[in-house]
């Protein structure tokens, strides 16, 4: 620089290379000097070096590669991308997935007794959330409802270490129809959350009289839901809230 | 297609999602973006010239994928990732933790335009240098530190200013 810093104001542009470790050590030390001695420069130089530090790191998480991308590209054998493999490439696009899903769906609906009885399970609340509540499971902390498909929503209740060293969640869907019904769900080693146990789904009112049962104190094994019994079975121990906030921010990636 | 080629693609998918989430704020739309741009970084390798960089050139290829898909859908501002409704609280309660969320950095940077969002990402999260991101994004430096500082001041703000920095977008107060 031809003037010295300190004959021109310091601009917001030089105060985020300075975060940015952009500047030259002169700069550099001038810019240090200047900050040490001005709280209101300090200040203005905060939001840049928030970004540059808290704000990236809370993407560590995402370093971490899901199945779906560990194999996206194909074995190769020094070759330029043959017509398969483009091919297969194509039909891993989510467009052209949906789009194939869609003409799958419309040939089975459109089948006569087999179309019917597909229909009947689609056509239920738990048909078709699969995915979503796999989301639901993954991403959301106790106490709260994610929203799924066709008007059902999620309410997570808890989670725990079972004794078969996975992560397991409790949850209770409710269907548009204002029925509830209590699952539990359990994550294996491959990152697939597979539902264990899950009731038929009641009115609320009968599932708030099932959910006090879900309480061990004053009620008999014998009146107590197949999830609850479920769980006391497999029970290692209950996850903290800041244990589960922990493994929601760090996908499940720490075994019990 | 090299193996030299596929190897240096395969080291670079962690960088790339990284990326493609902060700029979808959605890990499966992101986990989309990622597939989309191996695809055509694939059948186009022999665009790639030998010497150059090859993480501007997939980082540009993703941008542009995904700025064709926001022309196209129009969702900016619309979409609503279920895990930041979630951290908002559907029952009032508040979450307190040293370390930013994701959800939280998502729901501030959706909140920005599309052009600062990609230069934070590229600049904030991955440490790309300003006149690598312009090279990628084709704006002159200037533009690029002016957009990234004014983006920058704005994301500190939703995130350490307002009184309710966990609204997602899409929600009432």
């Amino acid at each position: 620089m031809s003037e010295p810093l300190t004959a021109h104001p310091i601009s917001d542009e030089m105060l985020m290379r300075f975060a940015d470790d952009d500047l030259s050590p002169v700069e550099r030390a001038l810019v240090a000097a200047a900050v040490a001695g001005d709280p209101e420069l300090a200040k203005r130089l905060e939001p840049f070096r928030f970004t540059r530090d808290r704000l990236a790191r809370a993407y560590d998480v995402t370093l971490e590669i899901p199945e779906r991308l560990s194999n996206v590209l194909p074995p190769t054998h020094g070759a330029t991308p043959s017509g398969p493999i483009l091919l297969m490439l194509f039909l891993r696009r989510p467009d052209i997935r949906r789009g194939l899903l869609g003409m799958a769906l419309l040939i089975l609906v459109t089948g006569a007794v087999g179309g019917w009885l597909l229909r009947d399970r689609l056509g239920s609340d738990e048909a078709g959330a699969t995915a979503a509540m796999q989301r639901a499971l993954e991403e959301t902390p106790s106490h709260s409802t994610a929203r799924l498909d066709n008007g059902t929503s999620m309410k997570l209740t808890s989670t725990f270490a079972s004794i078969h060293k996975q992560w397991c969640r409790e949850y209770v869907v409710l269907y548009a129809n204002s029925t509830q019904a209590a699952g539990l769900a359990c994550r294996g080693a491959n990152g697939i959350w597979k539902v264990e146990v899950q009731q038929d789904p009641v009115s609320p009112a009968r599932s708030s009289r099932q959910t006090r049962q879900y309480e061990p104190a004053g009620e008999g094994p014998s009146e107590r839901q197949p999830v609850a019994d479920y769980r006391d079975r497999i029970l290692q121990a209950d996850a903290s809230q800041q244990d589960e906030q922990l493994l929601i921010a760090q996908r499940w990636n720490r075994r019990p | 297609m090299t193996d030299e080629f596929r190897s240096r693609l395969l080291q670079l998918i962690p960088r790339l999602r990284r990326f493609a989430v902060a700029l979808t704020g959605d890990l499966d739309q992101a986990d989309d973006l990622v597939q989309e741009t191996c695809a055509r970084a694939l059948s186009r390798n022999t665009q790639w010239q030998q010497g150059t960089r090859l993480d501007s050139w997939m980082y540009r290829i993703a941008q542009n994928i995904w700025l064709d898909q926001l022309r196209a859908k129009k969702v900016r501002g619309d979409h609503v990732d279920l895990a930041m409704t979630d951290i908002s609280g559907t029952d009032g309660r508040t979450i307190v933790e040293h370390r930013l969320s994701l959800a939280d950095v998502n729901t501030a940077m959706t909140r920005l335009p599309a052009d600062q969002r990609v230069l934070v990402a590229l600049v904030c999260i991955d440490g790309i240098s300003y006149s690598e991101a312009a090279a990628i994004t084709g704006v002159p430096i200037g533009t690029v530190m002016s957009r990234l500082a004014r983006a920058r001041r704005q994301l500190h703000t939703y995130l350490e200013g307002e009184a309710t920095p966990r609204l997602a977008i899409g929600m009432k107060p």
